[in-house]
């Protein structure tokens, strides 16, 4: 509930990038609920006497919902009933999850398991808020798409799970041990599989309740493999697997398509429904800094955005030192450098930009 | 502040407004436009007249007053340069909905809702949310007037699932 000292740094328009879509359009958005994953009955009145509330349509409740802040409100909300729980599920709030993440060397990489909270950062206050999750003990977590948290087990096949922190639902998705399967044997160091929980982000196309949902994984497989994308759908039992080549920064989905940014700023389309392929978009070529990097794809107000975070990595932990902000013209192909932000000090490194701002309205 | 265009009310147009129970309400034009339902009313319809009575069948006579005052000070606080103090215009929401019960509040939502007006829905779906700001899971419930239907089992899943600090509420 108080604002984080974090948050001072965070240059404003990056904190805002996407909150605007979407927000304003409510009232002519029809609103459907995800009713296959629960069949119950409507939520009914107590007795016989109208309660008025109860007689408010959902689209009405539905804006009554959005404008809760506080992470444990939401939570109460979809504890009520269960077409409440159903229909939290699908409001998304918009909320960062904020992972401090370790550069993944010894102990640093299980520092998630030891957690058993996560601090939700509310970008239209300007607050955060810590919540308890206990039941993430033994599980690494960062954000996925929709308001989903990526839930990653530290044991062998580390199980993972879509999880909706306010409603509880889980959805299953293969385990992250299957990302290995298809690397020959003599790639495998010491014929063992590093665990690189840290490394791997998931992204849907919907809401994974949806079962036409497409569900792309980007992970790395140190020193071995050619695998770094993988996709599968709801229920699936494994992954299938795309030859991707490069190192992947980041993906999205945009436009009913999946795209992926390497480390050259190179950009691809996915392709996941018919012949899994990744094509790589003949775009000219954007003259980066020769300093250490990472790459975001950001959706704002129907662009793609390109968002490279240089790294200072002087002593001890690295530091962002710079944002360049570049904006996809599909006709020119190329990227337009729209904004460039010099940060002063971050004295952690936040893991801000994984996330997906996120629409308030599930198809089903 | 209702009256606050009586100097100039000999040119402002009047549009007549009748609520759900038949009572007539005499608007003047501009305010009567903020609503979109209105304004669609004569919009493309080129038969309307401008003295022709609109009906409001969802609205009831009863919170015609409260919700015409709310759109002639809102929209006097956007037009007026500079901008009114973020005080005034608080001052004004919080008397708004002082004394509204609940119910009120519900049945103001339903006919801001169907006047199409984001701005005065948006006021009054936020005044609703921060009713069930901080209260327990009980409280929402006898508010809204649901039923727990979640199998003993299901409650126990979700809740375990995802133990949240319960500490802090406000006393229901």
């Amino acid at each position: 509930m108080s604002t984080s000292p974090l948050m001072v740094h965070i240059p404003e328009k990056l904190m805002c990038l996407k909150s605007g879509s979407g927000s304003d359009s409510y009232l002519s958005v029809p609103l459907h609920f995800s009713r296959s994953q629960s069949q119950r009955q409507e939520c009914v009145a107590v007795d016989d006497v109208p309660v008025p509330w109860s007689n408010l349509p959902r689209e009405l409740l539905h804006l009554i919902f959005r404008k809760l802040e506080d992470p444990s409100d939401i939570y109460n909300c979809a504890t009520v009933c269960g077409s409440w729980n159903s229909a939290m599920t699908s409001i998304s709030p918009k909320f960062l999850l904020l992972s401090i993440v370790g550069l993944g060397k010894g102990k640093d990489i299980d520092a998630s398991p030891h957690r058993n909270s996560c601090n939700l950062f509310n970008p239209d206050t300007n607050t955060t808020h810590q919540i308890a999750l206990p039941n993430l003990k033994g599980k690494w977590f960062c954000s996925s798409s929709f308001g989903w948290m990526l839930t990653i087990r530290a044991k062998s096949p580390h199980q993972m799970s879509l999880l909706n922190p306010f409603t509880g639902h889980q959805i299953s998705l293969p385990p992250a041990k299957d990302f290995y399967k298809d690397i020959h044997h003599y790639k495998r160091p010491q014929n063992k599989w590093i665990y690189r929980p840290q490394e791997i982000r998931v992204i849907t196309s919907t809401s994974p309740l949806n079962p036409n949902c497409l569900i792309l994984a980007t992970h790395s497989v140190a020193n071995a493999g050619e695998n770094k994308l993988s996709f599968c759908r709801p229920g699936d039992k494994s992954w299938t697997n795309l030859d991707f080549n490069e190192v992947c920064c980041d993906t999205i989905y945009y436009h009913g398509e999946f795209y992926a940014v390497d480390y050259d700023a190179d950009f691809y389309r996915i392709h996941c429904r018919d012949i899994p392929a990744t094509e790589k978009l003949r775009l000219h070529k954007i003259k980066l800094l020769r300093d250490y990097h990472t790459n975001y794809l950001v959706e704002l107000d129907g662009n793609i955005l390109l968002v490279v975070r240089y790294l200072y990595l002087g002593y001890g932990f690295p530091e962002p030192s710079r944002f360049d902000v570049y904006k996809l013209d599909w006709l020119a192909k190329e990227w337009v450098r729209v904004w460039k932000v010099y940060i002063i000090t971050l004295s952690c490194w936040v893991d801000i930009l994984q996330y997906h701002f996120l629409p308030a309205i599930v198809e089903t | 502040m209702a009256s606050s265009s009586s100097s100039s009310s000999t040119q402002v147009k009047k549009i007549t407004l009748k609520a759900a129970d038949g009572k007539h309400f005499e608007v003047e034009e501009p305010v009567a436009m903020e609503m979109e339902t209105v304004k669609s009313f004569f919009v493309g319809n080129e038969d309307a007249m401008k003295d022709m009575v609109v009906p409001l069948l969802n609205v009831s006579s009863e919170h015609m007053p409260a919700i015409l005052d709310f759109y002639r000070n809102h929209s006097e606080f956007r037009k007026r340069t500079p901008p009114p103090p973020a005080e005034e215009v608080k001052a004004f929401n919080e008397a708004f909905l002082e004394n509204k019960s609940d119910e009120q509040l519900m049945e103001m939502i339903m006919a801001a809702n169907f006047l199409n007006t984001k701005e005065l829905l948006n006021f009054l779906t936020e005044a609703a949310a921060n009713r069930i700001k901080n209260k327990s899971v009980e409280y929402v419930r006898a508010f809204f007037g649901i039923e727990n239907d979640f199998t003993p089992e299901e409650e126990a899943r979700i809740r375990a699932e995802n133990e949240w600090a319960f500490d802090g509420l406000d006393e229901d």
